[in-house]
């Protein structure tokens, strides 16, 4: 097996706009664009504001997460649109079915992501989606991990893909 | 009216298939594996559509014990996955899967493909892959020996090609099952000739496993 140290910053900022634009443009149907990679201070910026957050882990040759933080109207929008809805049946339907969404569509990305690292040479398998919604959300770094955060543009929502890596 | 059972935890999955398939099909949804044993055990249907990792169990326990008493070609069976890489795949194909598909799914090769399968069933072929694996043989005694460290294999006989064949045999199903292979590094071979002393040094050379 090769050595974790030959994957680089590239393929994992590859792999995860790979993962995400296949998603983005087959279930959300609107092209996501990678803006920046960026640092864990970005989540001071957001404090204000609601998000979902959802968190599907990989683990086998390679250990880790992926986190994706989505504007609670973007996570509305996306569940209109995955389930062929209007937004006042979304509404209707509560939390419960936007997390559903979300949870399915970080299910499929970070699938995505894990399907690269095991060509690469790392097989490994996902750990169920886990979703929250609220304010002031941040995702703590935990110790011996790399961290790697990119920020994208889907429409007018910002979407941030945290990261994290056992090194 | 074709009927069809699909194996889905998530809700969004269901609805996603349930729309790329359209009014055509009686679709039933069972959210667990244990569901849908209940289901098939009553019921006859013309193709089952699967999701792979549930909270409780996998596919398989659905998969394995259906094609005990179904073949491939009486009741189809679609697998859909977002981890769906080539050892999962393999490991679906080989345990009775007609064709498997990766999430996202593309909503036109999805319903062309459960239009086929319903029309005249298909099993699609493994996805094809090469593995190159370090691998030692050397002679004792007029016995061949070859070791693999990566699988910790080590097998003799007197006849080399027989071994060698057994060799490839055990890589070939270590990789279908999922197991990591390849690249072997110099700490490797460091370990190995170190155990064998350099008089019985074995000579370090390549296996390439197709699995396929």
């Amino acid at each position: 097996m090769p050595s974790l140290a030959s994957i680089t910053d590239t393929n994992i900022q590859d792999f995860m706009v790979r993962a995400l634009e296949s998603v983005s443009s087959t279930m959300i149907h609107e092209p996501v664009r990678l803006v920046e990679k960026t640092t864990e201070a970005l989540y001071a910026g957001l404090s204000d504001r609601v998000f979902v957050l959802s968190r599907v882990g990989f683990i086998g040759e390679i250990n880790g997460s992926v986190h994706l933080c989505i504007p609670d109207e973007f996570a509305q929008h996306a569940a209109a649109t995955v389930l062929g809805m209007t937004p006042a049946e979304v509404a209707e339907g509560g939390h419960d079915l936007v997390h559903d969404v979300i949870g399915e569509i970080t299910n499929v990305t970070v699938g995505g992501f894990k399907n690269a690292l095991c060509d690469l040479g790392f097989p490994c398998k996902l750990t169920l989606p886990t979703v929250v919604r609220g304010d002031g959300i941040q995702v703590a770094s935990l110790q011996g991990m790399s961290r790697h955060i990119f920020q994208f543009d889907c429409g007018a929502h910002r979407i941030v893909a945290d990261i994290q890596m056992k090194d | 009216m074709k009927s069809i059972l699909h194996i889905e935890d998530s809700l969004t999955s269901q609805v996603i298939v349930r729309r790329m398939l359209g009014d055509g099909y009686a679709v039933t949804v069972a959210a667990s594996p244990r569901a849908a044993q209940v289901l098939l055990s009553q019921h006859n249907y013309d193709l089952v559509i699967t999701d792979i990792n549930f909270p409780q169990g996998d596919a398989f326990q659905v998969i394995v014990p259906l094609r005990q008493r179904r073949s491939a070609i009486e009741l189809p069976i679609i697998a859909v996955s977002g981890s769906m890489d080539a050892p999962l795949m393999n490991r679906l194909l080989k345990a009775g899967v007609n064709i498997c598909f990766s999430k996202p799914l593309v909503a036109a090769d999805f319903r062309s493909a459960v239009e086929r399968m319903l029309l005249e069933p298909f099993i699609a072929k493994p996805p094809s892959s090469t593995v190159s694996v370090a691998c030692f043989r050397w002679v004792e005694a007029g016995i061949y020996h070859e070791y693999c460290p990566e699988a910790d294999c080590h097998l003799h006989g007197p006849d080399s090609l027989e071994v060698s064949q057994r060799m490839q045999a055990v890589l070939a199903e270590h990789a279908t099952q999922g197991g990591a292979l390849g690249d072997t590094n110099t700490e490797h071979i460091h370990h190995y000739r170190g155990k064998f002393g350099p008089k019985e040094s074995p000579l370090a050379t390549t296996a390439a496993v197709a699995t396929a």
